[in-house]
């Protein structure tokens, strides 16, 4: 399986030429699949949501496509402006991650489930007892302040460096390694939290 | 979006430490740092154990694309890039260029010019039944002859005119029709050689 390193360069996934464009998003889907899915994985756990994830991560995987390739816009356009700027394969990574979580958030506003509260509630979207699941640790990430979410999820999903991060999320590197200090020692709390409510 | 708190430089360090992203030297200045900061020490080692959880809780999955995935996305990416090029290129929107549609003009003009020069000379029909009728009219009509053929200017307009559409009927090879006409010329007209000539050639063309 490539790794996201392996990606193509957004110039590349931009080409009119026929060849070029087969040959690089035929590199590209299957990263971009598996970064979706473990991604999706984490936020819509469950079996009975094995569709949704599916579903989540192939649109996002479309709508990142039709924007590189500058068609079928629907959104804004600063969206199509996202699309254009993309010049580095980070950047390209961290924009399919925040289309993603957008759509993964459509699911959650569709199934009227609480965006923060990602945790599986009802007994259908619970997973299986047989079912290798998410630890918990993940749905306490999303509890935390933006972006430090989002930077927690750049890094230990996406594998992006604070460099990267720092220039995917447009803010400088102290400031990036300070969100992600402070969201570690809040999502430790939270843990802690949880795991021992009696000492909460 | 609010900015955090600013980071000492031993946090600095030991949340790079966290990331995997510190130097070698870094490592050693964090860790001289780490021994005289028990309290720092002993956070780090918390959140040392956090981010190994959170690395080994993202599910293990291979994730594999599934094959008709990934051929619904290759299909639907040959239109997206077919639908991209027509937009960036206004001009292979219309079928065909200016170049192309005057050069088919020309062509088409060509092709009923020789068609209209193979046409079999009886199957001009149109151009034939407008003659034969337009003829037999005029031939009814003929002008009453005064002395040797027609001598004022419509009478002789009416004559030549006649002349015209029967030499056409001529050259088709209608000679039924052509005889047709020349009948139904008053008796007087059939005795002028114009008509005459043209019955003898209908007769024999006839006979033929």
């Amino acid at each position: 399986m490539q790794d996201a390193s392996e990606l193509p360069s957004p110039d590349e996934l931009r080409s009119r030429e026929s060849a070029t464009s087969e040959k690089a998003w035929r590199q590209a889907y299957p990263i971009f699949w598996k970064l979706g899915m473990k991604v999706a994985s984490l936020k819509l756990a469950g079996e009975a949501r094995q569709q949704d994830r599916e579903d989540c991560v192939q649109l996002a995987i479309v709508q990142l496509r039709n924007g590189l390739l500058g068609v079928r816009m629907d959104g804004s356009d600063s969206e199509a402006k996202s699309f254009d700027s993309v010049t580095t394969i980070e950047h390209l990574r961290n924009l399919y991650y925040r289309v993603l979580r957008a759509r993964i958030t459509d699911v959650h506003r569709k199934t009227a489930a609480i965006p923060e509260n990602l945790e599986p509630e009802s007994e259908e979207t619970a997973p299986s007892p047989n079912e290798p699941m998410a630890d918990e640790i993940w749905p306490l990430v999303a509890k935390l302040k933006p972006p430090k979410p989002e930077l927690i999820e750049a890094k230990f999903i996406l594998g992006l460096t604070t460099d990267e991060m720092a220039r995917s999320f447009a803010m400088s590197r102290n400031t990036v390694l300070s969100h992600l200090r402070r969201g570690l020692i809040t999502l430790k709390k939270l843990l802690e939290e949880a795991e021992n409510p009696s000492h909460a | 979006m609010p900015e955090p708190e600013p980071m000492n430089e031993a946090e600095r360090l030991a949340t790079l430490q966290l990331l995997g992203e510190a130097s070698e030297e870094e490592r050693e200045r964090l860790q001289a740092l780490l021994d005289d900061d028990g309290e720092l020490a002993g956070e780090q080692n918390g959140l040392e154990a956090l981010t190994k959880r959170l690395q080994t809780a993202i599910p293990d999955e291979e994730f594999a694309l599934p094959d008709n995935v990934l051929a619904a996305l290759e299909q639907d990416r040959k239109e997206v890039l077919e639908e991209a090029n027509a937009l960036a290129d206004p001009k292979k929107i219309i079928p065909f260029s200016r170049t192309q549609i005057v050069s088919f003009a020309i062509a088409a003009a060509v092709v009923f010019g020789l068609f209209l020069q193979f046409l079999p000379d009886g199957q001009n029909s149109n151009v034939m039944i407008a003659s034969h009728a337009v003829a037999l009219e005029m031939a009814r009509n003929y002008p009453p002859i005064v002395s040797k053929g027609v001598t004022d200017t419509e009478s002789l307009e009416h004559h030549r005119t006649l002349i015209s559409h029967l030499d056409q009927l001529r050259e088709s090879g209608d000679s039924e029709k052509l005889l047709e006409i020349l009948d139904a010329l008053p008796d007087s007209a059939q005795e002028l050689p114009e008509f005459k000539r043209l019955r003898k050639e209908a007769i024999e063309s006839a006979e033929r």
